[in-house]
């Protein structure tokens, strides 16, 4: 298989990996790791978290992943799934890592 | 009203939808909520007035049934997707043999209407007063012979009201009439389908019938791990096996079809289970069945049918920005709608 | 124990807030239409999107992170207002016994540091108060919630005279921490109207109850009666209303039952009105549910666009503003109103200025996060009410959690004392006992609060199912807030500064969280309220709950009782705040409901409060109760024999756990009377009398 894409599946898979890890630990989902599926949405139905847990999100994601959105709707807008986490973090080191 | 309108109506304002296929149970006794724990996938963290989503599985750990379950004071009620009425009373009659469950099969004496739409709040308002805007999300309310809830498929705001069956026509023809100055249109269920497509919401009619249990479908926030019901054992049977497969969301700018195979580099790794059309965005969307090893969003070099098809892009669900996500009763009426600079309703 | 009473008046007032440092300087702030919201100077609020704050003037000095200037700012208000509510009431001449002279203290989270029950009884001692001292806390409606209990011990007939009030200060967390829940105004507070947000301030305000006839008696003026209240819980969440307002709704109708008054008999609602995007319009839905068609033709206003927010200080300030325009024949208005919000009343009174306005009775009303709620009605004159005869009062349940295990049988078989009381609770499945609840994120002590009560009401027998709950309440007695959480809030600001605290955790650190989280979880929707006296507290609770059964109608169980937390890593060797676990009973009025069964026939026939020192007058009182009959053998079951751990314990379960060793024993027929009490030495001491005689009689009817 080609390099960079197990390379690039490598990559979101640990994100994935350490997104599910923030969920368990700071945001108290009580699930396994293995139970949170990637596409399971945060807000509402999927994991259920409100809107007390959107801030502590928030939090996390500025002060772990240096992801900083704001907190308003559009900040919720882009915190859809487990995956859309993933894809802001994975847009931030991609960010920080500059122009190849 | 063509299927691109409906949409419209569905993203834009509010859109009003008959739902014969679904069926509505209640259920009684004294012992009907061990009964349910044990045939409900998901842990009954329900009180009075709330509602939860959950599935109902074979034994084989496949899907049956998509359902919302309701606490109404003692007793309970089922909204299920998938079987037909006499299949699910039947088969839960079954499961309910010993527990003295009373099942009151309401499918030919009620009917479901749903409305959506980043303004059905605001038809609800006008049709069951300004009281009931407030409601939280998968909770319910009675009214004047019937239950009203909110729930929906769509990713918009969206509501339910079950009423005795003679009331469903009447209701139609008020929600359209007091919908006037909303915009509000009818919306027929390949709409709705369409928009639980785009939003990453289960159709039990299309994916859901796959031969694959809740986790390949990425469904496990609505099983419990922590306790036995019909299909436990299957399912923990396959998470300690490891799916090899998992549900993933694909777009293309060329047609995509139920049953066509997925490529990468030439080696299939999947087929499309559900597909569609995004007027939106311009995109074709599809859910597919992909070798759990490639199943990530972010993936530019899908293909089609024999590898010399369609160029598919796998992504991260939802496919939308959806206008309710920025839309407050407490803010925004759409009346007012102008005034506001919302964001597009395009996702990247 | 003298019949309810309706005739209970406020003698004396006194203010401190951004308004002012006085009642006069406060009232003419309002008559001018003022207000006290002020970029705040006394911390930096750099990084923060809001700047302002109502914060009281010469107190605006900077002052470090630091629990104890915090403290010493809620004691300093709160003396300055005291002492001018007594003067007022001119309590100094009224020749009134320091032992009959109570205190009742509002506050949400003191002084951040010490147990806030420390901070009334140091009051008390200040005013030479002698008789009960208890701090209600329950976060926004904590002091309005005081002005109840206060009542409460009028009726009880514990004391003559009673200060009850509250105090709070804005300080750094506390702004941070409504900052990280996204509730603050980028302008100033403007309820009903724009911009979305509340404004926090502080501050400290009490009033003086006494009866009308000892305030004629001693030539003090009457200044209102107080002549309902009522208190209910959401439900909900932590920290968002019921979007329905169905809990406002059940205080409103609380209060005018209490009150013996209708929707038409109100002419001003002086609302909760914080401003934010979740309370106005529940709270208005509320206001509508509760007084009907009245409520359209009603001025209301919010005095929190005046005066911030002043947290538990807000109920007791925004009731003297009304006494105040009721003695001026003004409605205040509400400040910053430019026009309605969605889902706002027709008439906010939203000018700049009071508008002129005689009326009889006026409707106060406090929401809170956890979702507790109270409403008081102030009223020119009071009423002639025929005395309506007193409810009986029964303990029908009794659910333990503690070291020892789960359930009365656990507690039973482990014996009184020795290594059993000691240590931590062992773990257990909270949801084999409380199946349809979602406890993530729950507290240790939230989890003990819940599975106790769980476990009292299915002793009792009473089914919490469905609309049944709105007629079950829960009062709570506590000593300090979890430590896993005030430890978990702590460590947020360490790690990631004020600006990135967390703010679920700042919704765990009031005294009432515990309470919210299991009325929500059990679906108890009837008076809520957390009371502190630090140890003792728990009996203290369930005395206050047999009181307000009695005199209500509204109401059919309160679960009462004492929860308590051990410091997480820990030995387990009992700490100075005792065992942990929780104790709960369940209390019922009126015609028993609910099985039961052969053991439910408890009934709780006395009670009686006194001041430190007073237990003897708190027992004679117990004894005299109407119900009581005289004599017969009766056994002694008092909070010291429970307490476990080092001197000067802080364990609020103790008293609890005698209460139900208490019915234990009534139950198993060894003795047909129990008295029981707390420790002598308690700033406030507790009498309670049970009686295993004539339950099965009163079943029946």
């Amino acid at each position: 298989m080609n390099a960079s894409l197990e390379q690039m599946i490598e990559q979101r898979e640990g994100i994935l990996a350490e997104v599910r890890r923030m969920l368990i630990e700071r945001l108290r989902v009580e699930r396994e790791p293995d139970e949170i599926d990637p596409d399971t949405a945060l807000f509402g139905s999927g994991l259920g978290l409100d809107s007390i847990d959107a801030v502590e999100l928030l939090v996390c994601l500025a002060a772990d992943f240096e992801v900083k959105l704001p907190d308003d709707t559009m900040g919720r807008a882009e915190m859809r799934t487990v995956n859309s986490i993933v894809d802001l973090i994975l847009a931030r080191r991609e960010a920080a890592r500059g122009p190849a | 009203m063509g299927l691109h309108e409906e949409v419209a109506a569905i993203r834009n304002s509010v859109a009003v939808s008959r739902m014969d296929h679904v069926n509505a149970l209640r259920l009684r006794g004294a012992r009907v909520y061990p009964a349910l724990d044990r045939v409900i996938t998901g842990d009954l963290h329900l009180r009075d007035g709330q509602m939860i989503q959950s599935l109902i599985l074979d034994q084989e750990g496949r899907l049956f049934a998509d359902v919302y379950l309701g606490c109404d004071d003692e007793e309970f009620f089922l909204l299920a997707e998938g079987p037909v009425a006499t299949d699910l009373a039947a088969v839960l009659a079954r499961q309910f043999a010993t527990d003295g469950v009373e099942i009151v099969d309401e499918s030919a004496t009620h009917g479901l209407v749903m409305i959506n739409g980043p303004y059905a709040w605001e038809l609800l308002g006008l049709l069951a007063g300004p009281d009931i805007v407030g409601l939280p999300y998968h909770t319910f309310f009675h009214f004047d012979g019937g239950i009203g809830f909110r729930a929906g498929k769509t990713g918009e705001y969206g509501y339910g009201l079950l009423v005795p069956k003679e009331s469903v026509d009447g209701l139609v023809a008020r929600l359209l009439g007091l919908g006037a100055g909303l915009d509000a249109a009818g919306a027929g269920l390949e709409a709705l389908d369409q928009c639980a497509l785009d939003n990453g919401y289960l159709n039990i009619r299309r994916e859901g019938r796959e031969p694959v249990t809740p986790i390949e479908l990425q469904l496990q926030w609505r099983v419990s791990y922590r306790k036995q019901y019909v299909g436990s054992d299957a399912l923990v049977r396959r998470r300690r096996e490891g799916p090899r497969q998992r549900l993933t969301c694909l777009v293309s700018k060329s047609p995509l079809e139920t049953g066509s195979e997925v490529t990468l580099e030439e080696r299939p790794v999947g087929r499309i289970v559900n597909s569609g059309h995004c007027a939106l965005r311009e995109d074709w969307t599809a859910l597919a069945l992909l070798d759990i090893h490639f199943a990530h969003p972010g993936i530019g070099a899908f293909r089609t049918g024999d590898g010399r098809g369609a160029e598919v892009r796998s992504v991260s669900a939802p496919l939308l920005n959806n206008r309710s996500l920025h839309v407050s009763p407490q803010i925004h009426s759409y009346a007012t709608r102008h005034e506001f600079v919302f964001p597009s309703l395009l996702r990247p | 124990m003298r019949a309810p009473c309706r005739d209970v008046v406020v003698s004396g007032m006194g203010a401190v807030c951004a308004l002012g440092r006085d009642r006069e300087a406060l009232w003419k702030a309002i008559e001018e239409g003022r207000d006290g919201i002020e970029p705040i100077r006394r911390f930096s609020t750099d990084g923060f999107r809001v700047q302002t704050g109502a914060v009281v003037a010469d107190c605006a000095s900077p002052v470090t992170l630091d629990p104890n200037s915090t403290e010493r700012l809620c004691r300093g208000f709160a003396e300055d207002a005291a002492m001018e509510a007594m003067r007022d009431a001119g309590v100094e001449d009224s020749g009134a016994l320091p032992a009959r002279m109570g205190l009742v203290f509002g506050t949400g989270l003191g002084g951040l540091g010490r147990p806030i029950h420390l901070l009334a009884e140091d009051l008390a001692r200040t005013l030479g108060l002698g008789g009960p001292c208890l701090t209600v806390s329950t976060a926004c409606s904590s002091s309005t919630g005081a002005i109840g209990v206060a009542r409460d011990l009028l009726a009880n007939d514990a004391v003559d005279l009673v200060l009850a009030g509250g105090s709070d200060v804005l300080s750094p967390e506390v702004f941070a921490g409504f900052h990280a829940l996204g509730v603050l105004s980028p302008a100033k507070c403007a309820p009903f109207s724009r911009p979305l947000g509340t404004t926090m301030g502080e501050g400290a305000g009490f009033v003086v109850l006494e009866r009308a006839s000892s305030a004629r008696r001693r030539g003090a003026r009457v200044r209102v009666f107080v002549s309902g209240y009522g208190l209910s819980g959401d439900a909900f969440h932590e920290t968002s209303p019921d979007p329905t307002g169905s809990g406002v709704e059940r205080a409103v109708r609380g209060a005018l039952a209490d009150a013996a008054l209708t929707p038409e008999d109100i002419g001003y609602v002086n609302v909760h009105g914080s401003g934010t995007e979740a309370n106005d319009p529940s709270e208005w839905r509320g206001i509508q549910r509760g007084l009907g068609q009245r409520a359209l033709q009603l001025p209301l206003s919010s005095t929190k666009g005046a005066l911030g927010h002043a947290q538990g200080a807000a109920g007791v300030l925004e009731a003297i503003v009304t006494i105040l325009a009721m003695e001026h024949g003004v409605v205040p208005p509400t400040l910053h109103y430019t026009g309605p919000r969605p889902h706002s009343p027709p008439d906010p009174i939203g000018e700049t200025r009071p508008r002129a306005l005689i009326y009889e009775h006026a409707l106060c009303l406090n929401s809170a996060f956890g979702g507790s709620n109270a409403a008081v009605i102030l009223s020119r004159s009071g009423r002639v009410h025929g005395a309506a005869p007193r409810r009986p009062v029964n303990l029908a349940g009794v659910g333990l959690v503690g070291p020892y295990g789960l359930g009365v049988r656990s507690f039973r078989d482990a014996g009184r004392h020795g290594d059993e009381a000691q240590g931590r609770v062992p773990a257990f499945s909270f949801e084999q006992v409380v199946p349809t609840a979602e406890s993530r994120g729950l507290d240790p002590m939230s989890r003990f609060l819940t599975v106790s009560a769980a476990l009292s009401l299915a002793d009792a027998g009473v089914p919490r199912g469905g609309r049944a709950g709105d007629r079950i309440g829960l009062f709570v007695g506590a000593s300090r807030p979890s430590p896993s959480s005030t430890g978990e809030f702590g460590r947020s600001i360490e790690e990631r500064g004020l600006r990135g605290l967390s703010a679920a955790a700042f919704t765990r650190i009031v005294l009432n969280a515990p309470a919210g989280f299991c009325s929500k979880l059990l679906s108890l929707r009837g008076p809520l309220t957390t009371i502190t006296t630090g140890p003792g507290s728990g009996l203290v609770a369930i005395a206050l709950a047999a009181e307000f059964l009695s005199t209500r109608e509204g109401v059919d169980w309160i679960v009462a009782g004492a929860a308590s937390e051990q410091d997480p890593g820990s030995s387990g060797d009992a700490s100075r705040f005792g065992a942990e676990g929780a104790a709960c009973m369940t209390l019922g009025a009126g015609p028993a409901l609910g099985s039961g069964g052969a053991d439910a026939g408890v009934r709780v026939v006395g009670w009686g409060f006194a001041g430190r020192g007073g237990l003897s007058d708190a027992i004679a009182r117990a004894r005299g109760s109407p119900g009581a009959s005289p004599a017969g053998a009766e056994a002694l079951f008092s909070e010291q024999d429970w307490v476990v751990g080092g001197p000067d314990p802080e364990d609020p379960v103790a008293s609890a756990l005698a209460c139900a060793a208490a019915v234990l024993a009534l139950r198993e027929g060894g003795v047909e009377r129990a008295l029981v009490t707390s420790s002598a030495d308690r700033a406030t001491t507790v009498a309670l009398l049970l009686s295993s005689r004539g339950a099965r009689n009163e079943r029946q009817s």
